[in-house]
């Protein structure tokens, strides 16, 4: 197992984050809100259009050249840009590759960045929650899916946390308390999407999905965009923000699929954040936050065994013992996570780690004295994972 | 349920002829002639060893349950909820999806032991797994 370069530890930072409005945005487009977003990121770095020489984006599944359309709307020819194919590891990919093409001397300041127009295209009429799919119907498996029943990302994930149910004893009370500690985190975050509290008993009564999931297992449905601005820690401490070092990534991806071998219950974070975790030269002890990719919340059980936070098995016991709260042993998904914010395929999970490392918030949001985050990206047909470690950087 | 059509396979040029045995009842899986090895789906090379030498070996249908999910929201109006879905560790080794055809969830195990069975839909014979 290779591990990626350890002299990169710390030698690019996050300068600028940008995102749209969120939620239920009507009227809104994909690119529109991804360009609000690059826009507001821009703008934090303190930069403006002329220091912008790359874009690496992940747009919607449906646009076609989707990085090329984001540089028309920019008005901005890029010495690099592209756009990437890992689902929700994308996000944090982009910024990956953004180092890897600064270093390599592609070019110098990267916009990284994704949107969707979900809720608005689901509800753009009485029929559409049921009949337009998130996923167009020529990108699904032709055969060996729907034929047998099975349906959506909600399907696949079901799967993966039934069998840890069965394998380590997994309980619907340890998956309920992921849910219901994100919803206290969104509660106290004005642009989350979810106002209302929920207890353990509302999360009981949640209307079935596919079990083992109900709907309060399951991501929302948002309108909303998030963008970074990446370049070299050097040029960074000229910039109006303090810095957030890049000081670690990895990447993994489990191609052979959720149903091969161990797959569902060992997933891909555990080789992807054993790199991260060597690039930075830290452990998971270390780690003061961890805004993990949350589509289920049987997602975030097995990264916090997979991460090595606990041990394999006992992820839901860790959860249950209030360990992601703000004044847990790990606050995670501190501003609500895609369960109780919204759901922007893990870009906001990146922002939070980056304000959280600013010390951006009151005490009442704030981790105190918050000095490494880990992020995490999942998604794809749910094997591929990429991970981030980021470290305040000099004030 | 008139004018309600279930989702049927779109094969490709790898899997017709599964899906061409599986009208006849007969469950072939790739088998490898270089490392004897089993996959699902079928493709053009072992993907262990990359050979393109292998043949269509009659399976046992013989397998247990790797994991298993109730759907209860309805996705599509051809499948009426509440309905199992599972994977299924087949004795020959693959993993693969499946309906499990019970209305007695309770009874329903990760390990479980399986065998397949047929289930029609429009003009297709899809396989399924039921209790052993
Ligand atoms: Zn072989």
């Amino acid at each position: 197992m290779s591990n990626p370069n350890r002299t990169l530890s710390g030698k690019y930072a996050i300068v600028g984050v940008g995102q749209s409005d969120l939620g239920q945005v009507p009227g809104s487009s994909s690119l529109g809100l991804l360009n609000e977003a690059m826009h507001n990121a821009v703008n934090d770095a303190g930069l403006s259009k002329p220091d912008i020489d790359g874009i690496i984006c992940r747009g919607p599944d449906d646009v076609y050249t989707h990085h090329q359309r984001m540089g028309e709307l920019l008005g901005i020819d890029a010495q690099f840009s592209t756009t990437l194919d890992n689902g929700g590891a994308s996000q944090i990919l982009s910024i990956i590759l953004a180092v890897m093409a600064i270093d390599a001397g592609m070019c110098d300041v990267v916009l990284c960045g994704y949107g969707r127009d979900s809720w608005s295209r689901t509800h753009r009429d009485t029929t559409a929650r049921m009949s337009v799919p998130l996923v167009p119907p020529e990108q699904e498996r032709s055969e060996f899916n729907a034929e047998m029943g099975m349906f959506g990302a909600v399907g696949m994930h079901a799967l993966g946390a039934s069998r840890h149910m069965a394998l380590y004893g997994t309980s619907k009370d340890h998956l309920g308390s992921i849910a219901v500690a994100f919803r206290e985190h969104a509660l106290r975050n004005p642009a989350a999407q979810m106002k209302q509290p929920l207890s353990m008993e509302k999360y009981h009564s949640g209307r079935p999905i596919v079990d083992p999931f109900n709907m309060y297992d399951c991501s929302l449905v948002t309108d909303g965009a998030g963008a970074v601005v990446v370049c070299s820690a050097e040029r960074a401490k000229d910039l109006r923000q303090i810095p957030v070092l890049i000081s670690g990534f990895g990447t993994f991806n489990n191609l052979r699929g959720w149903y091969y071998d161990e797959h569902m219950t060992d997933t891909a974070a555990r080789r992807s954040g054993g790199k991260a975790f060597s690039m930075a030269g830290i452990g998971p002890k270390e780690i003061d936050t961890a805004q993990l990719y949350d589509c289920f919340t049987y997602m975030v059980l097995t990264q916090l065994e997979d991460y090595g936070f606990c041990a394999k098995g006992e992820g839901g016991p860790f959860a249950m013992s209030g360990a992601l709260g703000l004044d847990g042993a790990l606050p995670s998904n501190t501003s609500g996570g895609q369960l109780s914010e919204g759901h922007v395929e893990g870009m906001l999970q990146i922002l939070e780690g980056i304000r959280q490392l600013r010390h951006s918030y009151g005490p009442d949001r704030q981790v105190s004295d918050a000095q490494w985050a880990l992020v995490s990206g999942h998604g794809g047909n749910t094997v591929c994972h990429s991970s981030l470690i980021l470290q305040r950087g000099g004030a | 349920m008139s004018g309600v059509h279930r989702p049927v396979p779109r094969p490709s040029p790898e899997t017709v002829p599964f899906w061409e045995a599986c009208q006849q009842e007969r469950f072939l899986l790739p088998r490898c002639s270089q490392c004897g090895s089993f996959w699902f789906p079928p493709t053009a090379f072992c993907p262990e060893c990359w050979s393109p030498n292998w043949d269509w070996h009659e399976a046992t249908g013989l397998g247990s349950l790797h994991s298993f999910v109730i759907f209860r929201r309805q996705y599509h109006p051809a499948f009426v909820t509440p309905y199992a879905v599972g994977v299924v560790h087949l004795k020959e080794g693959p993993n693969i999806l499946g309906r499990i055809l019970t209305n007695d969830f309770e009874k329903l195990h990760v390990e479980m032991p399986l065998t397949l069975m047929w289930d029609r839909a429009e003009e297709w014979v899809i396989p399924a797994f039921q209790s052993f």
